[in-house]
Formats: C-alpha cells, structure tokens, sequence
C-alpha cells in the first residue's frame, strides 16, 4: 500500500473530513470515488467506501484511532487486498494479514480482494467427501461433508469451540488447510487456540486471523471476509479447507453498530435490512469447487451462540436457512455432563449423508433408530412402572452408547476405529460392565490404533473388507478375542455375561427410527406405555 | 457560474476569505439557535461583534430590505435559513504557499481564482514552508500540485543518472 503522498500524486484527488462518528468518517471531495474502494488518510490510517451521496463519501476507518475533522483523505482506485500465500501459515495475523505477533512482516508474493463475488454453479460441484471430525458422535450420526456449511449453534460455554478444534485437529492431520476466523473474541481465547495447535503440532496446517474484542467494529467485520479470502487462495490451490467463523452473532453485532451509526434504517432487533444478505454473501462462498487444478473444497463451520437455547432468534435462523444443516449444543446435556453436548435429535445435516459408504450410512440409520427408541424408553421410566428386562437392556444399552461418545476435547478418534469399537459395543461385549471399565478399555484400543501398526492394519482391514453392517458385526464378533488380546485385555468379565442387548445383529429392513432391530417384545412394551 | 438570490448577492460577496466563511456560518447558527430571545439590539451586537464592518453591514441591509421584523421569528429564521444553504454552496478554492502571501499577493490570487473558478469564489490559504515555492490548488476534490518541490522532485526522477554522480 503506498502512502498517502504518493496515492495523492497518482490520483489528483483530494477530500476533507468533515463529520466523524467513531469508526464512520463522511469526506467531502474526492470526485471520482466508488463504492467499496480504499482510501488512504493523511495520518496512515484506512478506510473503506460505504457508500456516496451528492456532498459527502461515507467511510469505514480500519482503525482504533479517532480521526479528525479536517483530515485529508485520498482515493486509491483500489479495493480491500490482503496478502495470501503459504507463508501465513502457522501465523496468528489480523485481518489485513500482518502478523500479530509483529516479530516479522509476511511478505507474500500474491495479493486477493477481500470482497469478492462467490463462485457460480458452473464451477460447483456435488459434495461427495466425508468430512472427518473425530468427534465420533458427529461422524456416526451428524456425518459431515467436505464442502459442507454447518452451522455449529449453542449457550455460550457448551463446548461449540472444543469441538470445533477438535475436528480442525483432526483436518489437519488429514493434510486439510485449516483456518480458524476469531471474530471478535478475547485475546486470551485467541491464545488458548494458537496453543493448542502449537501443542498438537498442526500449527503448519493452520491459520489464526484475530481480531479481539476491543478492536474497532470496522475491523471485527472484516474478519471473516479476509478469512474467506485466504481459503479461496487454498481452494485454487487445489487443496482442501476447513474454515471456523466464531462467531457470527458477534460479527452480525458490530455490523449492526456500523449500520446504526451510518444512520441505516434499523430493522428486526435493530439490525439493518441488508444483514441475510451481507452473511449469506460470505457463507456462498463456500462449497465444493472444480478449478484448474481439480476438485477442491471449502468446508465453512460458521458457529453463533443462542441464549437459553433459544434456537428461534433473528440472526440463528437466518444462518440456518444459509448452511446445509446445523449442530446443535444443549445446555442440559451439558449440564449431565455429556461431551460433547450435541443433541443429535435437534441437529441436521443436509448432504452428509450423500458422502457416507453404504456401511456408514447402515450404522447411521442403526444408531438413529435406537437412540430415538431409547430417548422414548427414557421418559417413561419417570413413571416408576416395573421394567421388563428387555427394557433393562436397552436403557442400559443406550447409557453404554451415551459413554461410548463421550469424548474428551482434545481426543480425536479414527472413523474406521469409531466403527469398530461401536461394533464391539454394539455386540454386547460391554454389557453389564461399568460405563468407567468400558471408557477405559476404548481408550486402550484407542491407543493400541495410534502406537501399533498391526493392530491399526487389522482394524483397517476388517472395516475397508466389510460388506455390510450386518458382516461386519459377525467378523467383529469372530475376531473380537484376538483384538483384544491384541491390546493386552480381558475379555473374561464380558463374556460371562450372556448377550442380552437388543440389538445384537442389525436388522437389514430398518428404515424407520424407532422400527428397526427392537425386538418385538420391546416395541410391545413401548406402544403399551405409549397407548 | 452560481446564481444566488440577488437578495443574498452583497453578502456572499462580502465574503473575502475561509475565516470570514466561518465566522458568517457560526453566526447565522447562533442566531438561529437563539431565535427567540433575541431582540433588535441584540441582533445588531451579533453581527457587528462577530463579522466584519462591511459584511455585519450586508446583513443587516438584506434585513432591512426584506422589511422583517424582529418580533417576525419565522421570517428571520427563514431569512437565516436560506442564507446559510446560500453559502453552504459557496465554491472553495484551497491554496496552498510556501509562505505567507502579501495583500498584493492575495488580491492577485484572489482575482484569478474570481475569474477561473467564479465570482462567489473563496480562497481558503494554507501555509507550507515543505512546498519550497509555487502552490497548491484543490478545487472540488480535485487536487493540482504545482509546487517547486513537486517540480524539482520529477527533474529527480527523470534525471537521476545524470544528477547523482554530480553528487558523490
């Protein structure tokens, strides 16, 4: 960016601050100004064009400093650029790409706009990856695509931002370039991220753009545009992207205060007219993508927080009518200290599903079906009645699930391991031992994955051979001796006890959630007590 | 070329310079903001207190033309009123000298703004020692450069080769 003398010479145009109103300046002059486009002050600082009347140019200052009545501005015939190459990553930088850190600028070699048009449907393409978050409640029931815009809702302080670093931990892993927009967050959640990236090795895989809460609201608004912009980079690039934007409330926020304050006419919670457009404007441009150098995918998990689990709010719905789906933390999972805090039944994936393999997809109608059956088990057991055994089982059954996706923030868990040890669940291999004994013996196994290379390879090779979720439960079941004494454990406890899971062999008519694989004893009891 | 209300005419040529720009425009926003407890003498003190003889003299004649009185409030404000868009649209001219320019200096000035730029036309004069001579004009955002510095920098810039080695 030349300076303010230089644009000035280049130009020939000059205005004159006249009013200023905190981060909104209105300029009299500059003839030949445009909407959107950058001008340089006599002080250094930035601003962006909101918009011309006949007298005065109303504009944006990228800054935290006040300007001053009087000020000389000049145009640039250029708009918003941020620098964009490999070189930002593993850089925590604000969201005109300068470090933070301010130990070493980033010379870039390239340069885009931060304000582009998205892609059309001629270089769309249908989403056909899965999206692996290692959350295996996510991946088994709420499965993502690559290219997918999931919104991530929830109360503040559900775990949204665990379970987002979590799947970025494990996009990295996989080679995805993964770029984490803090909009307007506090300084010190923007460190605990960096650290955890730093701690989990990913740091060459990601990109922090900041900008903390006492920066000016031009500046936070920016944020997630500039991140978008060093994603599309990547996306050209022929590489996959995972892009966070926590969050869009607060981002929805500061462009409600910048509107208020150039006098646009407030709408719905005082928010202006033009905010579905502006954040469906920045989510559009995420997708799957076909360039020059092939298929190429921006997967947007844009996060916005409700209070008291209101999910009927203003800027919530209007971000769920613009992703493909939303996940949804509950505070009272919460609060019964499940993690992650996902309600599957109030979550929706849109093309998730499209990129599952047919034994995915069978587990996933599986997992869906009991888990209805067993929510509605639940609420009956308030009344007291006596239980039969079978409802027994599968209330108890459905704690065992509940643990199994119990999962610590920074663990992630391999799809074809999440498989197999829900096939070892789902055979009754931990029925009727504690919810602890099983959490540890998982653990085991999730270890024996990442140390040894055989028992990754057998566990690999049972998944990738397995027809169907049928076959592959009677392999698991045939082979679940060995794996376990693989691992150095017993199996002795599990195998005294007699397999009286409901569902010990998947049923290959399910359809329906709620239909599928009870036994009829079961479904019996549970219209009884419905009737 | 501009035209204003013939009324206003000797008023908005009064003005001779940005500061008495600024003094008319602050006194017709006192005057409006106390509309209803001024009374005839008080108006008089205003104007003569805050604008220059002839200018203060202008006003006052405008006044005594229209035939307002000053019990009138609404024509005074209306008067006012229309006076202050009148010189709201007033053409600017910046200039800027590397030093303080002599009265002959500015009646010079003045009469070529006067003549390129319109007869309503007002200087608003800068000083800038960094400029080394010449000036600077920005009329309507548009900004010329015709200093001395702006001059011997191009001779710089198109003839380094040849000037640098006179230097070293």
């Amino acid at each position: 960016m030349k300076d303010f003398a230089a644009q000035i010479k280049k130009i020939g145009e000059i205005g004159y601050v006249e009013q200023v109103l905190h981060s909104i300046v209105y300029v009299n002059g500059l003839p030949g100004a445009m909407p959107n486009e950058l001008v340089v002050f006599e002080t250094g600082e930035r601003g962006q064009i909101l918009s011309l009347t006949r007298d005065y140019a109303e504009i944006m200052v990228f800054s935290s400093r006040s300007l001053q009545v009087g000020i000389k501005a000049s145009r640039t015939n250029t708009f918003l650029n941020i620098p964009v190459g490999e070189e930002l990553l593993g850089q925590v930088i604000n969201p005109f790409g300068e470090a933070l850190d301010h130990l070493k600028p980033i010379t870039t070699k390239t340069s885009r706009p931060v304000d582009v048009v998205p892609g059309g449907i001629v270089v769309r393409k249908r989403i056909n990856k899965p999206l692996e978050t290692g959350v295996s409640l996510v991946d088994l029931i709420i499965p993502l695509g690559k290219g997918q815009r999931e919104l991530v809702i929830g109360d503040r302080k559900t775990g949204k931002t665990e379970f987002l670093l979590q799947a970025m931990l494990t996009q990295a892993k996989q080679g995805t370039i993964c770029i984490y927009s803090a909009i307007g967050k506090k300084k010190l959640d923007i460190k605990r991220v960096e650290e955890f990236f730093d701690r989990n090795k990913i740091k060459d895989k990601t990109i922090i753009i900041a900008s903390d809460s006492e920066e000016p609201a031009s500046i936070i608004y920016i944020n997630p545009y500039s991140a978008m912009t060093i994603a599309e980079y990547f996306r050209d690039q022929g590489k996959d992207v995972l892009i966070v934007l926590d969050d869009l409330l607060t981002h929805a926020k500061f462009y409600r205060e910048i509107s208020l304050l150039a006098r646009r006419f407030p709408g719905r919670n005082s928010y202006p007219g033009d905010i579905f457009y502006t954040q469906a404007k920045l989510l559009e441009r995420a997708g799957n993508f076909t360039y020059q150098k092939g298929e190429s995918s921006i997967t947007c998990l844009p996060v916005v927080e409700t209070t008291q689990g209101d999910l009927g709010g203003y800027i919530q719905t209007n971000l769920m009518s613009m992703t493909d789906g939303h996940i949804y933390f509950d505070s009272d999972i919460f609060t019964q200290g499940r993690r992650p805090a996902i309600n599957p039944f109030l979550s929706v994936t849109r093309v998730g599903r499209q990129t599952q393999s047919t034994l995915r997809r069978e587990i996933n109608r599986e997992l869906v079906s009991f888990l209805t059956l067993y929510e509605r088990m639940q609420r009956f057991v308030h009344f007291g009645a006596e239980l039969s055994e079978i409802v027994k089982n599968t209330l108890s059954t459905g704690e065992l699930i509940h643990s199994f996706f119990d999962q610590t923030a920074d663990s992630s868990v391999d799809p074809r391991l999440q498989i197999f040890l829900f096939c070892v669940l789902w055979i009754g291999t931990w029925q009727g031992k504690t919810t602890p004994t099983m959490k540890g013996e998982i653990d085991i196994f999730i270890k024996a994955y990442e140390e040894k290379k055989k028992v990754r390879e057998d566990i690999n090779e049972l998944i990738s051979k397995a027809e169907s979720f049928n076959k592959l439960l009677n392999d698991v079941r045939k082979q679940v001796q060995s794996f376990f004494d693989a691992v150095d454990l017993k199996m002795a406890d599990a195998q005294e006890q007699p397999l009286q899971s409901p569902q010990p062999q998947a049923n290959p008519n399910t359809q329906l959630p709620g239909k599928t694989n009870i036994p009829p004893e079961a479904q019996e009891e549970t219209n009884k007590k419905e009737g | 070329m501009r035209k204003h209300t013939a009324l206003y005419e000797p008023i908005l040529l009064g003005i001779r310079s940005k500061s008495d720009l600024d003094q008319l425009q602050n006194t017709i926003g006192e005057i409006l903001t106390s509309l209803f407890t001024i009374k005839k003498t008080k108006l008089d003190t205003i104007l003569d207190k805050s604008l220059h003889k002839p200018l203060a003299r202008a006003v006052k004649d405008a006044i005594k033309k229209e035939k307002i009185t000053l019990t009138d409030h609404d024509k005074i404000k209306e008067f006012f009123q229309k006076l202050q868009e009148a010189v709201s649209r007033l053409p600017l001219v910046r200039l800027t000298f590397a030093f303080s320019p002599s009265p002959k200096i500015l009646e010079t000035t003045s009469d070529w703004a006067k003549n390129t730029f319109g007869h309503d036309a007002i200087l608003d004069i800068e000083i800038d020692e960094k400029i080394l001579g010449g000036a600077i004009v920005v009329y309507e955002g548009i900004y010329k450069d015709f200093s001395l510095k702006n001059r011997i920098q191009k001779v710089f810039n198109d003839h380094r080769k040849e000037i640098q080695p006179s230097f070293s």
